[in-house]
């Protein structure tokens, strides 16, 4: 709770700092703020200090503090990263970072509520602050759709998982998730109740972009701002994935055959749609989305093994890793093309050549992201597919085993084009230091070696 | 001596390649060095005996892997033969002049010897799939980095599928762990019997798969010929003499040991097949007319007699598969590099173009005559006692197939000869003009002590078999 107030003090002294007119300093803040945040959230204890009422309502168990932790510090890079973006004239970096500041408050409640009205207002400080961000580059048409695009569709998906809490509530007469979880399966069955699930489901999987519930993602991802982009599908992709593992890998476990079925073709569906559509791409941030969509099936495969021990750190893992992938590969891409537009998959053709450091980061991140070993990438895919193995979900792991293939198939087209093609360079521009991107760059290869390092983290959290 | 030390050798030389760059001298002093130490280390080894060689440390205890590591009598000549495919790949890249050497080169090839080394001395399935998977990422950067322009898609193919082998393999080895009660991946913790018959049949398709793709066998040998001619010589005499032979040993390791059953279940279809590939191989290696590709598919030929020795599981073809990878990888090796060095002083890859090199240089002649000759299993040579075991192993299988095998003889004479003449003798092609062969003194040192072996290990072959016998008696024993 402590983490929350202090957020959404420094997201309000963010925006009156925007007098000062400097984005730099604005920047700064921003960051130094979000580090205390996470030392506060690390070391103090949060459930204190929650008003009265809300008490039954968040709760900051380790679950909530691992996955809160990361969000801040993924965004915290993601601030360091869009320097060049938060200098350009025609953006309000200050207002950019206090909305940022204030989404994040929305991501830190999707990890702690207990309760569907903090699930619910958690989403909808996520997801406005978001439409907002995802427009703030205004005189680009792509921000435009993207912002009205991601309005209309996130709204829908909100109104669905809202339908399906008032179903839910109509069914058991109870707003509190552990409340309902504690009820037996037979005394729940309903069609109401069954029709409720359905529907908070189908808007959860909506906002994690699963597939068959992905189309407004590659839109989405490629008309944003690049830094917007990259905390949608980091940032973002982490707090509804913990909201969705919070409520069907924790609460709604034991009602599990429910949910079970449309999650497992859910699964499926992300995992061959994600993979075969980012195989055709043009376009990195399409194929950047549409991958993302397939590391959602990934995900999922944790969440349909049913098994409590384990299942948090693989998914803990997994997020981290994949994160810290796309915060390398962009921080290297930002410096590369700083305009913020498009990136084509050709443009990075002979890149090597002009920025070999940068090169060496951006092969790391596609191949961790390809899951290949000496990355972190590998032993995610082993923490989701060890389990599933153990639950003898043989099919979903051919499936699986199949879209890591065609995975490393177009995370290696990026890396061809930087190392291997004799074209003259069309990037733009190269830094000389890159020093988020190479941090991250190391850790993936450390948590490649030796992964363990990663839990040791968490047990002192 | 600790077989950590082995190891991690590699990994401290390609640093030390990275920095130094392009800097030939240091290079070829690094290749050297690198040698002598494997060399002593092995030396050491013999002298001492296996038996203490067994090492186990934790490594990912949240998985139950470890970095379990033993030298034994099967794995011994695998890591023999890397160190000496591994430094020869070196010799020819640091001894083509200035220009051309580059650090990134030498240091990936080093790093490539750390995983092949961590293939071959696993004593853990995980260790052993992390260390075979990460093998081919050195490959591919050296192959799609400097290769022809036609490299970059057919390395892709390469990876691709060998990828997808490898994912098989990672699905049998997750199901070997869930079901191994101590969760853990050492090779003790599985026996033959420890699987069911029909679960022994899916792992062994599963392993197979992966291990014949790498090999590879007949019909998943598609990536061969084009990954061979397009990449720079140094990775195809890598992927030739040594990469090959990780499938060959996760045969012997693996397979055998563990699914006998599978094996017996499924292995007669694959000894057919490999045993078509094995002519095929041959047969489309007499009407190539790229030198390259005359020894990518006589390769084929050479590699599916081998693969079909191994899935026959006769005690005495087990024996010529050593003898016969430890010959192929120096034969191979051997033959890519001299015919480099031919198609780079005639400046053309076409055997209708070259000839009448022998006028120009002795030395040269003599050498590639001698690899010829062992990869024609010539009696005297490398190739002779380890064919002749394979093909009486065969033979006691089932002697038809025995003979059908019997004749890859004759016809890799023919391909060979046909190879030497139209690349060696007769009139030069006036179209180019052929000066003496960049042969210099470290370059003939080099083959020198490779065509060495090839006549040694000809005459006594007992200095591979009396440590790998032993080996293949366990084997016999996993039925």
């Amino acid at each position: 709770m402590l983490t929350i107030t202090l957020l959404s003090l420094l997201g309000l002294f963010i925006l009156f700092l925007g007098f000062s007119g400097k984005p730099g300093l604005n920047r700064a803040v921003a960051v130094s703020g979000l580090f205390l945040a996470l030392i506060v959230l690390i070391m103090g204890n949060q459930n204190l200090l929650i008003p009265d009422g809300l008490d039954t309502q968040l709760n900051f168990d380790s679950t909530a503090v691992r996955f809160s932790s990361l969000l801040i510090l993924f965004t915290a890079c993601i601030m360091l990263l869009g320097k060049k973006f938060f200098a350009r004239e025609d953006i309000q970096s200050a207002e950019f970072l206090s909305v940022m500041v204030f989404s994040l408050v929305g991501a830190i409640m999707l990890t702690s509520f207990t309760h569907m009205i903090t699930l619910f207002v958690g989403l909808e400080t996520l997801g406005i602050s978001l439409y907002v961000l995802a427009g703030t580059d205004k005189k680009s048409a792509g921000s435009n759709e993207a912002a009205l695009k991601y309005l209309l569709l996130g709204a829908f998906a909100t109104c669905l998982v809202l339908f399906g809490m008032a179903m839910l509530y109509g069914a058991t007469g109870q707003l509190d998730f552990t409340a309902i979880a504690s009820l037996s399966s037979i005394a729940v069955d309903s069609d109401l109740f069954r029709a409720g699930i359905f529907f908070m489901l189908v808007g959860v999987l909506f906002k994690v972009s699963a597939a068959p519930f992905h189309f407004w993602s590659p839109d989405v991802y490629e008309g944003s701002p690049n830094v917007v982009m990259l905390y949608m599908s980091v940032v973002v992709k982490i707090a509804s994935f913990a909201a969705l593992y919070r409520i069907f890998g924790i609460y709604f476990q034991p009602l599990s055959h429910f949910w079970w079925d449309v999650v497992y073709y859910a699964c499926v569906a992300s995992l061959l749609v994600g993979n075969l559509l980012a195989l055709v791409q043009k376009s990195l941030k399409r194929q950047m989305a549409f991958s993302s969509i397939s590391h959602t099936g990934y995900l999922l495969m944790a969440i349909l093994v049913l098994n409590k021990t384990g299942q948090e750190g693989g998914i803990f893992f997994y997020l981290f890793g994949y994160g810290l992938a796309l915060i390398a590969a962009f921080s290297i891409l930002m410096a590369w093309f700083p305009s913020g537009d498009n990136i084509w998959l050709k443009d990075l053709k002979g890149a090597a050549k002009v920025d070999q450091g940068g090169a060496i980061v951006l092969t790391i991140a596609f191949l961790s992201m390809a899951g290949i070993p000496l990355t972190g990438g590998f032993f995610a895919k082993l923490y989701m597919f060890t389990p599933a193995m153990g639950q003898g979900l043989y099919q979903l792991l051919v499936v699986g085993i199949l879209s890591s293939l065609i995975g490393a198939a177009y995370y290696l087209k990026p890396i061809m084009n930087v190392w291997f093609s004799s074209e003259a360079p069309a990037i733009e521009g190269a830094e000389k230091i890159k020093l988020v991107g190479v941090l991250a760059a190391a850790i993936i290869l450390l948590t490649g070696l030796f992964p363990d390092v990663i839990f040791a983290v968490l047990s002192l959290i | 001596m600790n077989p950590l030390y082995l190891l991690f050798s590699p990994l401290l030389a390609a640093v030390a390649s990275w920095l130094a760059g392009r800097n030939a001298m240091a290079q070829k002093v690094l290749a050297f060095a690198s040698l002598g130490f494997s060399l002593f280390v092995f030396q050491n080894w013999n002298a001492s005996g296996f038996e203490d060689l067994s090492v186990s440390y934790p490594w990912i205890q949240s998985f139950g892997i470890s970095l379990a590591l033993a030298v034994n009598n099967l794995n011994y000549w695998f890591l023999v033969l890397t160190a000496l495919v591994v430094f020869t790949a070196q010799l020819f890249h640091s001894t083509q002049g200035e220009d051309k050497v580059r650090g990134d080169v030498m240091a990936l090839i080093f790093l490539l010897q750390f995983c092949l080394y961590g293939v071959f001395m696993a004593q853990d399935l995980m260790l052993f799939y992390f260390c075979y998977e990460a093998s081919i990422l050195p490959i591919y950067f050296i192959s799609s980095r400097y290769g022809s322009p036609a490299a970059e898609r057919a390395i892709l193919k390469f990876f691709l599928y060998t990828l997808g082998g490898s994912l098989c393999m990672l699905l049998a080895i997750l199901y070997m762990y869930n079901q191994n009660g101590s969760q853990d991946f050492l090779f003790s913790s599985f026996s033959s019997g420890y699987f069911d018959a029909p679960v022994q049949g899916w792992l062994f398709l599963a392993f197979f798969v992966a291990f014949a793709i790498k090999m590879p066998l007949f019909p998943f040998h598609s990536w061969q010929a084009d990954a061979y001619a397009e990449s720079p010589v140094e990775s195809t005499m890598l992927m030739s003499g040594i990469l090959l032979k990780m499938g060959i040993y996760g045969m012997m390791a693996i397979v055998i040991p563990y699914f006998p059953l599978g094996l017996k279940e499924y292995g007669f279809i694959f000894i057919g097949l490999s045993a078509f590939g094995v002519l095929y191989g041959a047969f489309i290696a007499m009407v190539q007319f790229d030198i390259r590709k005359v020894l990518a598919f006589s390769s084929l030929s050479h590699v599916g007699l081998i693969g079909t020795g191994l899935l026959t599981y006769e005690n005495v073809a087990l024996e010529g598969v050593v003898l016969q990878m430890f010959a192929h990888g120096i034969n191979i090796v051997g033959l890519f590099f001299i015919s480099e060095i031919i198609s780079q002083q005639a400046a053309t890859r076409d055997l209708d173009q070259m000839g009448g090199l022998t006028r120009s240089s002795f030395t040269l002649t003599v050498l590639f005559f001698v690899f010829l000759l062992g990869s024609i299993a010539v009696p005297l040579t490398n190739g002779f006692p380890g064919e002749f075991k394979l093909i009486m192993g065969i033979f006691n299988y089932n002697h038809a197939l025995g003979i059908l095998c019997g004749s890859t003889v004759i016809f890799s004479s023919v391909y060979m000869l046909r190879m030497f003449q139209k690349s060696m003798l007769g009139e030069s092609n006036g179209s180019t003009s052929i000066q003496a062969p960049a042969l210099d003194g470290l370059r003939v040192a080099g083959l020198v002590i490779l065509a060495g072996q090839v006549i040694t290990l000809g005459l006594f072959p007992g200095i591979i078999s009396g440590i790998s016998d032993a080996a293949v008696r366990i084997l016999m024993l996993a039925y």
